[in-house]
């Protein structure tokens, strides 16, 4: 069952969760790559990969800690001007750097941890970046460089969904 | 086990920059605070269809989405000359309100919390969310699940749960059903015990801090500024709508009317240094980054609107606001830590208005949606939690957006923040140390106003970095501190 923009219910046991702004370009390469997914039917329970739920659209640590619980595994795919531009990476979330201090976020990992300390079922969560330029302007679609990613992008989700 | 080195000022839409110049003998001599702004936004608005904008320009902030989508909804009202019929406006209202609250709550508690319940000295370790669940264990979990509720009130009435989609032109999406009433109302039960709970803890724990309280009644962070705020009825605040008030740092009454229409009483500074404008009111003109009664620098947010209110809109609001006046010796308080404590006040009043919103006989209503006239101009304003918030768009006669402006509310307070964080930073420059126990103090001081650095960006660790750099007089960069 393909679920865009829902949260937190985890009708499913995983969840691919985009994170960026649509309407900033290469800033939102991991909605993208979200909406990509929800049209190949890779998420479909039709496909051999089974119910995965699409989510978009959510920002800081907490609320996002707070939209995955519940599932299994969690995916969370987002533009990274930290990486060369074009280049996909996945990994996993212990080697996210984790900071407190920001006046309206709480880093995911402190956030799930705390989640979980309150006895929550904390998802196993990766993470697949997209490296893009830094302070991509406004404005619709993406960049070509970052358009080239969005295949390999997509190959790596599907080694994801498949298990590897 | 590897780890990815992130640095936080790669993205520089996001990062707030605090600059501290020094004098001769090592002396604190001046700061500056630079914000992001949100270059060429408006731009991009131009030629989209109207009734997009409320999905549009709630992907500015993963902060307050719902504060943008409802200003530009109310926005499109005033383009489209609509009237909102009342069950629409009451959905509004009630989804406003709760984003009061949970947005109040995470501040006070997991953001600002760090700093009121823990301590400035607190170890760095523990400043978070963690360090609150391990000195307040049951309250933390309290809140997080009340908070949890709260956050399916959103979705239920949003229609989802970080970007809402309800409000259109004229009214709402659907009309909510008594299923639907039921399960607000049993989550708004739960915000209003759990304000009392706060209120609570405040007294016994926070207030009685003498840390707290030498924040509190500093000097130097007690200045005068002149204050804006929506008013609703007998000038209680009211965070979906009303009317505009604007009070003196005296307390005088200097506009009272239209919310649009006050958008003609403000100019903008611009400084060489950021891209941000200072707004200022014309009456007084730009006098540089001073307070006083003369300056035109104005203050919004929790502060302001107690300022400029008379009462509060709900029974225990009004208990608190009451305890609040007593403790300061009346209005206008100026303090930059009461900002917190208003904070509280609000939160209290918005629990209060969701569960009374939820009985409403009206919620309910079938008709959501009112006719529309042929496009024009117009302006929303609201209350986001951190402030008064400006949404002004011009429509072709297809509909299109030909001019779109937006005033946010840390745009308005970007120089009382500038101001605080001088403050403080002056009071520890007595000290002459400069290590990370200032980049705490001095973020506790723009921390309290909750400012929003985070507009059109968005930023997976989930932290808005904040960098300070200290020059020397002859413009030498001394020392870089940066979390």
């Amino acid at each position: 069952m393909v679920v865009m923009g829902r949260s937190g219910n985890a009708s499913a046991a995983r969840a691919i969760v985009a994170l960026g702004n649509p309407y900033r370009t290469d800033d939102g390469a991991g909605i993208a790559l979200l909406r990509l997914l929800a049209v190949t039917g890779d998420a479909s329970p039709v496909t051999r990969h089974g119910e995965v739920e699409l989510i978009e659209g959510v920002h800081d640590g907490l609320r996002l800690a707070e939209a995955i619980l519940g599932y299994e595994e969690v995916l969370i795919v987002d533009a990274a001007p930290w990486l060369p531009v074009g280049e996909v990476r996945r990994f996993g979330l212990e080697e996210l750097p984790d900071r407190t201090g920001y006046p309206h976020g709480l880093g995911l990992r402190g956030a799930l941890e705390a989640l979980r300390r309150m006895g929550e079922g904390v998802p196993a969560v990766e993470i697949l970046a997209i490296g893009v330029p830094g302070d991509p302007p406004f404005g619709e679609g993406l960049s070509p460089e970052v358009e080239r990613a969005i295949p390999r992008a997509l190959a790596e989700v599907r080694r994801w969904l498949s298990g590897d | 086990m590897k780890r990815l080195t992130i640095d936080p000022i790669t993205r520089l839409e996001g990062h707030g920059r605090i600059l501290l110049v020094l004098g001769d003998e090592g002396k604190l001599e001046d700061a500056y605070l630079q914000i992001p702004e949100l270059k060429g936004f408006e731009l991009f608005c131009r030629g989209r269809r109207g009734e997009e904008m409320p999905q549009i320009t709630e992907r500015i902030c993963g902060v307050c989405p719902e504060a943008h989508h409802l200003a530009s909804a109310k926005c499109l009202d005033a383009c489209y000359k609509a009237e909102v019929p009342e069950p629409a406006r009451i959905q509004r209202e009630l989804f406003y309100n709760v984003y009061i609250f949970s947005d109040h709550l995470l501040h006070l508690i997991f953001l600002g919390g760090p700093d009121l319940l823990l301590g400035a000295d607190a170890e760095k370790a523990k400043r978070n969310i963690l360090g609150i669940l391990e000195a307040y264990p049951e309250f933390g979990k309290k809140v997080v699940r009340v908070r949890a509720g709260a956050q399916k009130v959103l979705e239920l009435i949003g229609g989802k749960a970080i970007h809402p989609v309800f409000a259109l032109p004229g009214g709402v999406a659907k009309p909510l059903t008594e299923g639907d009433r039921a399960m607000v109302e049993e989550r708004a039960r739960a915000m209003v015990e759990l304000a009392e709970d706060l209120v609570a803890l405040f007294h016994e724990k926070i207030l009685p801090d003498p840390s707290f309280q030498s924040y509190l009644l500093a000097e130097e962070l007690n200045f005068p500024t002149h204050y804006m705020g929506l008013v609703g009825d007998g000038l209680a605040p009211n965070f979906y709508d009303g009317a505009l008030r604007i009070v003196s740092a005296e307390g005088e009454e200097i506009y009272r009317g239209p919310a649009g229409e006050a958008l003609s009483l403000i100019e903008e500074h611009v400084e060489p240094w950021t891209y941000v404008k200072f707004p200022y009111l014309k009456e007084f003109g730009w006098k540089g980054h001073v307070p006083g009664p003369d300056s035109g620098i104005y203050r919004v947010g929790p502060l302001a609107r107690l300022n400029v209110a008379e009462r509060m809109a709900t029974p225990m609001a009004q208990e608190e606001y009451e305890r609040y006046l007593d403790f300061f010796g009346g209005k206008p308080v100026h303090a930059t830590f009461a900002y917190h404590w208003a904070r509280l006040v609000e939160l209290v009043q918005a629990a209060e208005a969701t569960l009374a919103l939820a009985r409403e006989p009206a919620l309910t209503g079938e008709r959501v949606r009112g006719e529309l006239g042929a496009p024009g101009e117009g302006i929303g304003v609201i209350e986001a939690a951190r402030g008064t918030l400006f949404h002004h768009y011009r429509l072709t006669p297809e509909g299109l957006v030909e001019f779109a402006n937006m005033i946010v509310a840390t745009t308005h307070n970007a120089a009382g923040i500038g101001l605080s964080v001088k403050a403080m930073a002056k009071q520890l420059a007595e000290d002459g140390v400069w290590d990370e126990s200032l980049l705490n103090r001095v973020e506790m001081a723009f921390r309290a106003y909750d400012p929003c650095l985070a507009c059109a960006t968005h930023f997976l660790p989930g932290e808005m970095p904040l960098v300070v750099e200290i020059y020397g007089r002859d413009g030498t960069l001394r020392k870089r501190i940066c979390r």
